[in-house]
């Protein structure tokens, strides 16, 4: 009997998956548990494997197509064996409304208002699709198409634009973008039209940071742990006391966590990655250590189970790696609150009348200020600074 | 339809004859030495100066106009030369009884009656008075002109030079004229010497000239009216309208004692043999002789007689006695003052029409030369003397041509610079409560008028406390608040009339006056005849002279009957005396239904376009009263129009309904009756109904209509409606004039200039199709309905899912009705 394979749904909110390679190929034979294809939703990658041994019939898509999800992929059976006619994969493209029935659209014309809006929006007006009298574009066309587009940018997929200068002379190529650089567009993009962000930047004497993690370095089962664990440990203790940047603005109510799920910033080769250490203000140091790894690896190697990757109550990304000094996070919508990490620098300050050096950690917290107002998210990075001065009290509790 | 009076069968069907009295021809027959006898020298020098004045200016005139110079000066004059050279001696005998308060209006040959009336208020008005006038005039401009050239230090003479002055300048298209150069030729008047506006259309001021008479008349002021009109007025309609107007019987038999009597007017037909070429005894006219129309008018006869205007004398001894008749409130007179003029027409007319012969006849009787050898021959003056008055004549109009046509001292006015100089005068925008300050006459205080007392019972609102709906007879409605305005202003200014047809027993055909009778007597509240030309010509003549009138014209359809009396007569004497006058002149029209084809047409683009009138078309009562009162308290002419199918309809928008007292709402702001977003309907006047429902209709297909009320065409204030555009992108201008030329396609004209940018469809204009009114049934396929608003929007701005057009807007079928005119 043949079995027709359909693009699984690895998340309820996903409607689409990118297949972006065949493993096997028509006619070839398979055993259950062989890998069928890999594919890529906005926030994981996944291999399909093969449920059933035979023979694959069909493939029903190409690789690097978008698949609406529960579509058929391909076709596994016995050799010969007839199997139900799909016509190819249906795209997964939002349906465009037809535009109503029109008299005569033998004109076509653009209104004053909507030549404007389109100016304004830096777009040719009669690339929107006619809604007004004898096909004329009216302004409610240009707002569709500057809506459609804006949905479209925030999904990564920006129409061709034409730059200004001669592109006969410049060499370019055009790549599509991989699911989870749509998704962070999308997200980012959505970020910053949404929320009223705003970054605060404040620096600790990591002097009793760094001698923890000398003496941690020694120790033959705890010399894994990080700076960044150590930032995630002080993070997890000190968000309880302030509930709003721990909490998800949602319209208009806020759902304040009474646990902190910390969600990390993994950098990947797709993109950046974002998994969630759950009950974190419960884990010890070396818990969140080992669950953070463990984390990165399922990123990086593709396998995440993608219920790992929401339900984060706050964000902590680190950049210090890379030697920077001071950004500004986005934040991962709802949440109120990221926590950037940066690099060490070595500061001076007067002590006793003398100048001293001494290594400066500085953190910069982006919070959302329709949740919270500068004091209380001050605060905070102020408390967390106090807290990773004096990281081995805090080990305490 | 006086109750007092009874109409006899028995009298009106009894068998007798109408007999007419015989109408004295020439009577005057005393010699020149025996006319002589009853005038002194001085008086008789005179009238041969004035006359020999009359004929150099024209002289200088027609000079200029063909040869290109006077007496060695040169310019070039294009304008128009109707001259008086002929006819010199009927001017100076009419003007030579006058007094100050006598006033004269006149044609579009009147040069000769603006030099006589001028020269006879020059005798009549002390030196004092006359200094005044001229300092007042510009604030002395033009007598700081004459004055440098006038050095004797006599007034009466600096006066004759400011009279030439003011003439010429104005002929020349001066700042200096009398006009500022805006009247020219035909139109020169000056009210200070009771010259008061001549008129370009032939007979235009028969009716202005009677209600100047009813100005006086009812005022009580002192004085007569000579209207100087031409023998072929006679062949406009209006002129047997102001006839008729001037001789109503109602003024002899109804009118208050203290006001009893006929007009002081008197209709003086310069008989000159011809309109323009035609013949008018025995080509174009019946009358045969001019004098007998008389007899059609009145039993009276119009006190007829025909004068032999070309001796002066026989002129004023008419003038003598007629003023006796006059005097003793038996008038109207009418007069056919025979003449001859010698030039053609005009400058252009080769007098193809006569012969050599018949000018040479006159010519041999001509007035002035006979006249002079009169005085040579009675020894009263001597040749020399008279040559050397003719002499000093040709010397005044070179001298004083002159400095007329000199750009230094007699500029024209600077239309690129001062953009505005004619536009500051097109409205005087004057607020004037009371004409004049004395005690209004009234039947009966005003609060025990039975109608004033009824409204009080009435609901200000069109819903009651409750917030229900109140029943329309007891909602006060817009015929109510016209009334309470109207009534309140009968009150307040005592110069106050208004009048038309049906208005006093029957209260106006439309209930507006209903109870007014009881409160106003005769004389300032009156019907007239259906005299729809002379109804408006009567106001503008009352308002010229310094009262306020409120005339009626029953039907906007019977405009065409007032024509010349609104679109040339209304709208332009305040322009055209350059400010110098004003006209507060309320006429109210209404807009008829349900009697078809020309009884219900909206006609307020007609008026609209017409430079000089305000036009308003209220809606609601709050509106009506707002508006009647601000026009009421204006100086300028007010076309008020009234839908005869809202007359009762009560107040749905302002809070708190129509206020008991006084407030204005000013003219020419429109009114956002409902807020909206999504699109803009501008309303005028009563199709601001339809707009509403139209709004409701679009709430159902999720889009919010601002209605905006116009309230007025003319002025118009666009602010609100540029800012709601500009919001909204959309807009239909709704009215229920016949879409080509309606008021709603200018409105739509300017928004589209004003708001090109921001629209995002047409502007498009929903109006009555270019077609007659049917009967009632079909009305609602004449006038805009809420639906047709929605197929315009549909087809022409933004279409509706879901809605299918019953009226056709496609461009293709505008395109055809178009092509078939249609």
């Amino acid at each position: 009997m043949a079995h027709t394979v359909l693009m699984p749904q690895l998340g309820i909110s996903e409607e689409s998956a990118i297949l972006t390679a065949w493993h096997v190929r028509k006619g070839e034979t398979v055993k259950s548990g062989d890998k069928l294809f890999s594919l890529e939703t906005g926030k994981s990658a996944f291999d399909v494997e093969s449920e059933h041994t035979g023979t694959v019939l069909a493939l029903l898509a190409e690789e690097g197509g978008e698949i609406a999800v529960k579509a058929p992929v391909c076709v596994v059976g016995e050799a010969g064996e007839q199997w139900p006619a799909y016509g190819p994969a249906p795209a997964a493209e939002a349906a465009t409304p037809a535009p109503p029935a029109l008299i005569a659209a033998d004109v076509r014309g653009v209104s004053p208002r909507a030549r404007r809006l389109a100016e304004k929006n830096d777009i040719d007006p009669a690339s929107a699709a006619p809604t007004g009298p004898s096909g004329r574009v009216i302004e409610r066309d240009v707002r569709a198409f500057v809506n459609a587009r804006t949905e479209n940018e925030r999904a990564g997929i920006t129409e061709s634009i034409t730059p200004a200068h001669d592109i006969q002379t410049v060499d370019y190529q055009d790549k599509p973008l991989s699911g989870i650089r749509k998704t962070i567009a999308k997200t980012m993009s959505a970020s910053l039209a949404a929320a009223a962000q705003l970054t605060h930047t404040a620096s600790f004497d990591a002097t009793r940071v760094l001698e923890y993690r000398g003496l941690l370095k020694n120790h033959p089962e705890l010399n894994g742990v990080t700076l960044t664990d150590m930032v995630l440990y002080a993070v997890t203790r000190t968000l309880p006391a302030f509930p709003a940047l721990n909490a998800w603005l949602m319209g208009d109510t806020m759902r304040v966590f009474s646990e902190v799920n910390l969600a990390c910033a993994v950098d990947t080769e797709r993109g950046l990655m974002v998994p969630v250490i759950f009950g974190a203000s419960k884990k010890t140091l070396l818990e969140i250590s080992r669950e953070l790894k463990t984390l990165a690896e399922g990123c990086r190697g593709g396998g995440i189970d993608p219920k790992l990757l929401t339900g984060g109550s706050f964000t902590v990304s680190n950049l210090g790696q890379f030697g920077i000094e001071s950004f500004t996070p986005i934040l991962n919508p709802p949440q109120t609150g990221i926590l950037g990490v940066n690099t060490i620098t070595a500061r001076v300050r007067e002590a006793d009348g003398e100048i001293k050096t001494y290594p400066c950690m500085s953190l910069s917290l982006t919070y959302d200020h329709r949740a919270l107002d500068g004091a209380p998210a001050s605060k905070f990075l102020q408390t967390l600074c106090k807290n990773l001065e004096s990281f081995t009290a805090l080990l305490a509790g | 339809m006086p109750k007092s009076q009874f109409i006899d069968p028995a009298a009106v069907r009894a068998r007798g004859e109408l007999k007419f009295e015989s109408i004295p021809l020439n009577t005057y027959q005393k010699t020149f030495e025996e006319s002589a006898k009853s005038y002194t020298k001085d008086d008789l020098t005179g009238i041969f100066h004035d006359m020999q004045v009359i004929r150099e200016f024209e002289g200088m005139l027609y000079s200029v106009r063909t040869t290109k110079q006077y007496n060695g000066v040169e310019y070039v004059y294009t304008g128009p030369a109707h001259l008086y050279s002929g006819q010199e001696a009927a001017a100076v005998g009419m003007a030579y009884t006058l007094k100050a308060d006598d006033v004269i209006f006149g044609s579009h040959r009147s040069h000769g009656e603006v030099l006589a009336k001028g020269y006879a208020a020059i005798k009549n008005i002390d030196e004092h008075g006359l200094y005044d006038i001229m300092k007042a005039f510009q604030n002395g401009a033009a007598l700081a002109a004459v004055e440098k050239l006038n050095k004797s230090g006599d007034v009466k003479n600096l006066a004759s030079d400011f009279l030439l002055y003011g003439f010429m300048a104005e002929l020349f298209g001066r700042v200096h004229g009398f006009t500022r150069g805006l009247g020219n030729s035909m139109h020169v008047f000056f009210t200070p010497f009771g010259i008061y506006p001549n008129n370009a259309i032939v007979g235009g001021s028969a009716g202005i000239a009677a209600g100047g008479a009813l100005y006086k008349r009812v005022n009580n002021k002192p004085g007569m009216v000579v209207c100087n009109i031409g023998d072929a007025s006679l062949g406009c309609g209006p002129v047997w309208e102001a006839l008729n107007f001037a001789a109503q019987d109602q003024f002899t038999q109804l009118w208050d004692e203290s006001r009893r009597g006929g007009l002081p007017i008197i209709f003086n037909f310069l008989n000159n043999q011809y309109g323009m070429g035609g013949q008018t005894c025995g080509e174009t006219m019946a009358y045969g002789i001019l004098a007998r129309v008389g007899a059609g008018i009145s039993p009276t006869q119009l006190h007829a007689e025909r004068v032999d205007g070309y001796n002066p004398f026989a002129v004023i001894d008419a003038f003598e006695r007629k003023r006796g008749i006059i005097d003793e409130r038996r008038g109207p007179v009418l007069l056919d003052t025979v003449t001859y003029r010698f030039v053609g027409h005009s400058a252009t007319d080769a007098s193809t029409y006569r012969t050599k012969e018949e000018i040479e006849a006159w010519q041999s009787v001509d007035a002035i030369k006979t006249f002079k050898e009169g005085l040579i021959g009675a020894g009263i003056a001597s040749r020399d003397e008279l040559t050397a008055i003719e002499d000093g004549i040709r010397d005044r109009i070179t001298e004083i041509m002159k400095i007329s046509i000199d750009e230094s001292v007699s500029p024209r006015m600077n239309l690129l610079k001062e953009p505005d100089s004619i536009r500051q005068y097109m409205f005087s925008n004057r607020r004037i409560e009371r004409m004049e300050e004395r005690a209004a006459e009234v039947s009966a205080p005003k609060e025990s008028n039975s109608r004033l007392q009824k409204l009080k019972t009435k609901s200000r609102s069109a819903f009651g406390p409750d917030g229900k709906p109140v029943s329309k007879l007891k909602q006060f409605n817009i015929r109510d608040a016209l009334f309470e305005a109207i009534l309140d202003k009968f009150y307040d200014d005592p110069t106050l009339i208004a009048f038309g047809e049906d208005n006093r027993d029957w209260g106006g055909a439309f209930g507006v006056y209903g109870g007014m009778t009881e409160s106003i007597p005769y004389h300032r509240f009156f019907n007239t005849p259906i005299s729809e030309g002379t109804i408006v010509a009567a106001a503008v003549g009352y308002a010229l002279c310094g009262g306020r009138a409120v005339p009626e014209l029953m039907y906007s359809d019977f405009l065409g009957r007032a024509g010349d009396e609104v679109f040339n007569q209304l709208s332009k004497w305040q322009a055209m005396s350059a400010g110098a006058l004003t006209m507060p002149v309320v006429l109210r029209i209404s807009v008829g239904s349900k009697y078809g084809a020309q009884h219900a047409q909206d006609w307020t683009s007609l008026t609209a376009h017409i430079p000089g009138l305000k036009v308003v078309y209220p809606a609601t009562p709050y509106d009506a009263k707002g508006l009647m009162n601000a026009a009421l308290n204006g100086s300028d002419p007010v076309v008020f129009f009234e839908a005869q199918k809202l007359y009762d309809t009560g107040e749905l928008f302002h809070e708190g309904g129509v206020p008991e007292e006084y407030y204005e709402v000013p003219i020419g702001e429109p009114d956002i009756k409902r807020a909206g977003g999504d699109i803009t309907i501008l309303t005028v006047g009563a199709s601001l109904y339809a707009g509403l429902d139209a709004a409701d209709m679009l709430d159902k297909h999720g889009l919010s209509a601002e209605v905006i009320d116009a309230r007025s065409l003319v002025p118009f204030n666009y602010e609100k409606v540029v800012e709601s555009v500009k919001k909204t992108g959309r807009i239909v201008l709704v009215g229920d004039s016949c879409e080509r030329g309606a008021h709603a396609s200018d409105l739509a004209k300017n928004i589209t200039e004003l708001c090109f940018d921001f629209l995002d469809g047409p502007p498009v204009v929903v109006a009555a199709p270019n077609v007659i009114c049917p009967c009632p049934e079909l009305e609602e396929y004449y006038y805009p309905q809420a639906g047709w608003i929605l197929d315009a929007i549909h087809e022409k701005i933004l279409p509706l899912p879901g809605h299918t057009a019953v009226m056709n807007y496609t461009s293709v079928e505008k395109m055809r009705r178009e092509s078939l005119g249609i």
